[in-house]
């Protein structure tokens, strides 16, 4: 047990000082657009259609079982408000970024690890060159961005799954949906979902990155180095949210309390 | 001093002891064949030489000058000055040939025509990807991304394992070319003892992690250690040992 404690401390160790050779290597030497953008399309673009599904169908989920909560007081009138609140801080970045961990997490680090068990990787060192920023930067910045930019997306899809649903099985049509839904969702909320979206991005992408380019051990290795990213994604993803829904809250009061003095 | 040279190396990796107090040196122009059986060390010890892997003990000295692997920056102009091809054609395989070719340097592009008609490789597969390659065709680009970046030592790991008789002496005159032509050191890892004798300045034989025999191909050839002998008869016994 405490074996296994030191191990886990060890391997958040070595994930953090991975990122922060990555991030210097960034800063330092830039990243090169032409594989950035072939990085975007890979991982962004052909991950649209999934996102918008799920973001769709989270959204139409959350606002079924509040209605079926609201429904019991005959307060359905908030349902537009609470159920979108409720997708935008918490649920929807969740779900979609576990979605997307699947999708590109698990993607980068096969590709990785094949890279790294074939020698391509050695290879570019043998070439004189650095792995980490000539094949990881670009994949991670472009992962972190889509990531970004797609739970940003899949959020602004689970508000019409819910205004969908709303009106076309639950009887509460979209005036009524929108009415008091700035009652609910102050630019705060939204900031939140921003604020998550992002980190939830740099996890999966320092995350797959991390275990994919240390794979060793043919193929047996690549397929440990895909479930250690999936397992770890998911816990960090949880885990972060808490912490910084958390955070966020306490800050939030913080200024609430500056305010009024 | 113009030479490679490896002093007392060793490294263990999992439980075994993989070298043992390994020295050898290749000078420019010199082709330096380092034979041993599937296992016993070989692609680990041009690994090591070029830092990829870091050793326990011993030294790597090239030119005079001591390698410093644990300092990734200072081993770029090591790798610059040894190039090594990978036992695996180890290619890009996200990347067109072409593309594999000119990595990290487009201005590689100038030299690509001959040195692919050297290699006899036909034009056209530039724009094809490794996939589309046979394995024989994969070898031989690999090798050519090699050269494109004109070592002063060249590194072969196996370098004509699984092709056929023809493309195995076009490879073996890429070689010799290399250390006569263009003063190249060459270290040749292989069990290709046919290779060997014909290319061969000197032979050096590593059994158990250890140098066990050195010498010019006749001395191999008169050599009674087991190996040697069984080696000679092309007859080794994969059953024993490991
Ligand atoms: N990264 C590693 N971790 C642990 N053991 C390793 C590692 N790399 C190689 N080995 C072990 O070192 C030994 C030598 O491997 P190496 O690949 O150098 O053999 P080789 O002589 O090149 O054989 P072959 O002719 O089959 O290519 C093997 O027993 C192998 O299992
Ligand atoms: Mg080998």
């Amino acid at each position: 047990m405490l074996k296994a404690i030191n191990k886990g401390i060890e391997g958040l160790g070595r994930w953090a000082e991975f990122s922060i050779r990555v991030f210097k290597t960034f800063t330092s030497k830039g990243v090169s657009s032409t594989s950035l953008v072939e990085q975007m399309y890979h991982v962004g673009v052909r991950s649209l259609p999934i996102t918008i599904v799920s973001g769709l169908f989270v959204g139409a989920i959350l606002a079924i079982q509040i209605n079926l909560q609201l429904k019991d007081f005959g307060a359905q009138t908030f349902l537009g408000g609470l159920s979108t609140s409720t997708t935008l801080r918490n649920l929807g970045p969740v779900l979609i970024a576990f979605l997307l961990s699947g999708r590109v997490g698990a993607f980068t680090s096969a590709e990785l690890g094949t890279m790294a068990i074939t020698d391509q990787l050695n290879a570019i060192r043998c070439l004189g060159m650095d792995p980490v920023e000539k094949i990881v930067v670009p994949r991670l910045v472009a992962l972190t961005c889509s990531s970004f930019l797609l739970l940003i997306l899949g959020l602004g899809m689970t508000v019409v799954g819910g205004v969908v649903i709303s009106s076309a099985h639950l009887g509460v049509n979209p005036i009524q949906f929108s009415q008091n839904i700035s009652l609910f969702v102050s630019s705060w909320s939204i900031g939140i979902g921003v604020v998550k979206s992002f980190l939830f991005g740099l996890m999966i992408g320092t995350i797959s990155c991390f275990f994919g380019y240390h794979t060793a051990g043919g193929a047996r290795g690549v397929g440990r180095a895909v479930k250690r990213t999936s397992v770890a994604t998911l816990v960090s993803i949880i885990l972060m949210d808490f912490l910084v829904s958390t955070a966020l809250e306490s800050l939030k009061t913080f200024f609430e309390i500056m305010a009024n003095s | 001093m113009n030479m490679l040279e490896v002093k007392n190396l060793s490294k263990v990796l999992g439980e075994r002891q993989v070298l043992e107090n390994m020295s050898l040196s290749v000078q420019q122009g010199e082709i330096l064949f380092v034979l041993g059986r599937s296992g016993v060390g070989k692609s680990v010890l041009l690994k090591t030489i070029v830092g990829l892997i870091h050793q326990d003990k011993g030294e790597v000295w090239i030119d005079g000058e001591k390698t410093h692997p644990e300092r990734e920056l200072a081993m770029v102009a090591v790798r610059r000055q040894c190039g090594l091809v990978f036992q695996s054609p180890a290619l890009f395989d996200s990347m067109t040939v072409k593309e594999n070719l000119i990595f990290g340097d487009e201005d590689k592009a100038r030299h690509i025509s001959a040195t692919m008609a050297w290699l006899k490789l036909p034009e056209k597969i530039l724009n094809f990807y490794p996939s589309e390659l046979s394995f024989g065709f994969q070898k031989k680009v690999s090798l050519l991304r090699t050269l494109l970046s004109n070592p002063k030592y060249l590194l072969f790991d196996e370098p004509t394992t699984g092709l056929d008789p023809v493309t195995t002496n076009l490879v073996n005159d890429v070689i010799r070319d290399c250390a006569k032509a263009r003063n190249m050191g060459c270290l040749v890892v292989s069990h290709d003892l046919q290779s060997a004798y014909h290319l061969a300045d000197r032979i050096v034989l590593i059994d158990q992690g250890k140098i066990a025999l050195s010498g010019t191909p006749s001395n191999f050839k008169e050599s009674d250690y087991p190996l040697a002998v069984a080696f000679r008869k092309g007859t080794i016994n994969f059953a024993e040992g490991y």
